[in-house]
């Protein structure tokens, strides 16, 4: 039997699967708990997929009626995520609860996306629907909660499936931790399928019934959805599906079926690639053979070059090229990607004036004995698509000036779902999306330096410093709103920083109950708690705190009376040039290693 | 090793630093108080689930809190 001619993009996801329907000798693999694979074949998957839908259909549902999906199983996931887009629902993926206990703090969260979105069904599997029928009662517009077993036991729709087409709004990306009301991005089938084949073409450069991905992100990230679920969709490039619990509980299964299925592509935030080195054993890497490997992208989290450098030094015994590992930049509201670093290339690294760039804000040589700064390309954007920076008042800046990072093209999308004032803030009227990122473009490429909010991401999850810095307020001895929650880069990944201003009569162990009160609310590890008298916590004239400025000062040891001490362990780290870039599935930061380090530092 | 000391082994494998806070850990003692954080705890869960030479459910492990619900837990596998 032939295979089908995918030299074109069609017009929606749909349609790309529909194209794969005859295809039964390549296709998915999907691993269960207990890693145990399950090959699906295109065309099998478009059986399953279609009557998952016409199921769906049966229920009796509105086109584009959206329905919440909380699915660990990533089989269960890519079935009813098509089905519903076979079906002209919208899906809206949520994620399930990942950790021991919170599950009322999980379920809220929870809440707020099906009450946000307005779904009118709720799919879950059968482990996960005890703890998600409390939430039932409280969404007005959920008609029901069902298990995807039940659904598949439901009377079939034998109608005709609905035509989907590219303006359609094909899915809700909700971004992750927000402080206020959840934001869900409004992907269209457009724009999905403008992402995904730039990504094709010109970012994965998949090779049609030929290439394989391997995915343990979770799906219900744009990463793990569009970066696999849906791009090789669009040319029969065959994808490998590992539960996120047990890539997290069993690192080695990654390389180990990167090994096994001889696959070309995969993804990771910064901590992954850690993990992946330190538990991989000399039996695992004599075994392995990574020499089919061609790119491993990286972002979600901010990056550092030591942690790619020893994730490559040690997979490198397996056969991994060095290169492989490639920094990516994108986030939800444009669909997923906006740049790639070039391929198989070491990290290039653009060197400049720190004086100048601090204080003016412009990228120039550096001059001969002058502090030197270096920031890691992102790479370029795609054909069809654009970047560019502009001034706190919006004004566009040409190349080598800092400004906010901007991206338009066919894949920005179309705005948050029912929240005209965040859209407006964003998504600005002359198409050009808002990053929130700093940086600037030099010979095309975009170098991201900073952020302009404070977000601070660990483990590849956002968190918005006032949601830490609240969750100490009450402890005992803590001064009630003069706390700074930051992110530093510590030894493998970023770690967390809280600085607070404490009471005369504060008690001895304040900073312990800091960290445990972070810990008990919030599940987060902190590095460092830095205890400071009233008073000596940086603040605008108006008495607003200045995250931004409490972390130069903590960096550089001149924060409040405790300057020496601030430095830490890890303070000789954080004198190397600092490169931030918001990644595929979130930001990132690359340092650039020692190779910026003045020798006297230390 | 009883099923504590085995829990307690896991986390410091993961995180070697928690050690001198295992001393105090009783029963009703919160796995959080520790401040793992959900990739470290799953990673110790890996740990235990190797030993053990089993796989806990999702369903039975986001419903664990203190430090005897996972005692009874690994009690229940070593029995079972």
């Amino acid at each position: 039997m032939s295979l089908p001619d995918v030299s074109t993009c069609p017009e929606t996801v749909v349609a790309a699967l529909k194209r794969l329907a005859g295809v039964e000798t390549h296709g998915h693999t999907f691993y269960d708990n207990g890693g145990k694979p399950t090959f699906t074949s295109f065309g099998s998957l478009n059986r399953t997929v279609e009557a998952r839908a016409r199921r769906l259909m049966g229920l009796g549902l509105k086109r584009g009626d959206r329905v919440g999906m909380v699915l660990a199983q990533p089989m269960d996931f890519v079935v009813s995520f098509f089905a519903c887009l076979y079906a002209g629902l919208v899906p809206v993926p949520m994620y399930p609860p990942l950790s021991f206990g919170k599950l009322d703090s999980w379920a809220e969260g929870a809440l707020g996306i099906l009450q946000n979105s307005e779904a009118s069904l709720l799919l879950t599997d059968a482990q996960l629907q005890s703890v998600l029928w409390q939430v039932v009662p409280k969404v007005k517009t959920l008609k029901d909660l069902l298990t995807v077993e039940k659904l598949d036991q439901q009377a079939a729709d034998e109608g005709e499936l609905p035509v989907v087409r590219a303006d359609d709004l094909c899915f809700l990306q909700y971004t992750s931790g927000s402080t206020s009301a959840p934001k869900g991005v409004m992907v269209t089938h457009g724009n999905l399928a403008a992402n995904a084949w730039v990504m094709v073409t010109e970012g994965m450069k998949l090779v049609p019934f030929t290439d394989v991905c391997v995915c343990w992100l979770p799906l219900y990230h744009d990463m793990g959805l569009i970066g696999f679920v849906v791009t090789p969709m669009f040319v029969g490039a065959q994808a490998a599906f590992i539960p996120t619990l047990l890539f997290v509980k069993r690192p080695n299964i990654w390389m180990r079926v990167m090994s096994e299925l001889k696959a070309q592509h995969s993804f990771g935030p910064n901590f992954a690639f850690a993990l992946a080195a330190r538990k991989a054993t000399d039996a695992d890497l004599a075994q392995w053979d990574l020499s089919s490997v061609r790119v491993i992208g990286c972002g979600a989290e901010p990056i550092h070059a030591d942690t790619v450098a020893l994730f490559e030094r040690t997979m490198g015994r397996a056969g991994l090229r060095p290169g492989t590992v490639m920094p990516a930049y994108g986030m939800a509201e444009a669909t997923l990607a906006m740049t790639f670093h070039e391929r198989n290339s070491l990290l290039k690294v653009h060197t400049l004036d720190a004086e100048v760039f601090r204080a003016e804000g412009r990228v120039v040589p550096p001059g001969n004995d002058e502090a030197v700064l270096g920031f890691v390309s992102c790479g370029k954007t795609f054909s069809g698509h654009g970047v560019g920076v502009s001034d706190p008042e919006g004004n566009l800046l040409g190349e080598d000036l800092e400004g906010e990072l901007l991206f338009r093209g066919p894949s920005v999308t179309k705005g948050y779902w029912r929240n005209a004032e965040a859209t407006e803030e964003c998504f600005r009227a002359d198409g050009w999306l808002r990053t929130g990122d700093l940086g600037f473009v030099h010979d095309g490429e975009v170098y991201i330096t900073g952020r302009c909010k404070d977000l601070i991401i660990l483990n590849g999850r956002n968190h918005h410093p006032t949601t830490i810095e609240w969750s100490v307020a009450d402890v005992d001895g803590v001064r009630k709103g003069n706390v700074v929650a930051f992110s530093v880069p510590g030894e493998e990944s970023e770690v967390l920083v809280v600085v607070c201003e404490t009471r005369p009569n504060a008690p001895e162990d304040t900073a312990e109950r800091v960290a445990a009160s972070i810990a008990a609310q919030l599940s987060l590890k902190v590095h460092e708690v830095v205890l400071l008298a009233a008073g000596q916590l940086p603040k605008t004239s108006s008495g607003k705190l200045q995250r931004r400025k409490t972390r130069e000062q903590y960096l550089s040891g001149a924060l409040g009376s405790q300057g020496d001490r601030t430095l830490g362990s890890s303070g000789e780290k954080l004198t190397v040039a600092r490169h931030v870039a918001r990644s595929l599935w979130g930001r990132a930061a690359h340092t650039a290693g020692k190779l910026f380090s003045r020798p006297n530092d230390t | 090793m009883n099923s504590l000391e085995l829990i307690k082994a896991a986390i410091v494998a993961v995180d070697p630093s928690k050690s001198p806070k295992l001393g105090a850990v009783a029963p009703e003692t919160e796995i959080r108080e520790l401040g793992m954080d959900s990739v470290a705890t799953m990673e110790m869960v890996g740990y235990l689930e190797e030993k053990l030479d089993t796989q806990f459910s999702d369903e039975v492990m986001i419903r664990i809190q203190t430090f005897g619900d996972l005692i009874a837990l690994v009690e229940k596998s070593r029995n079972g």
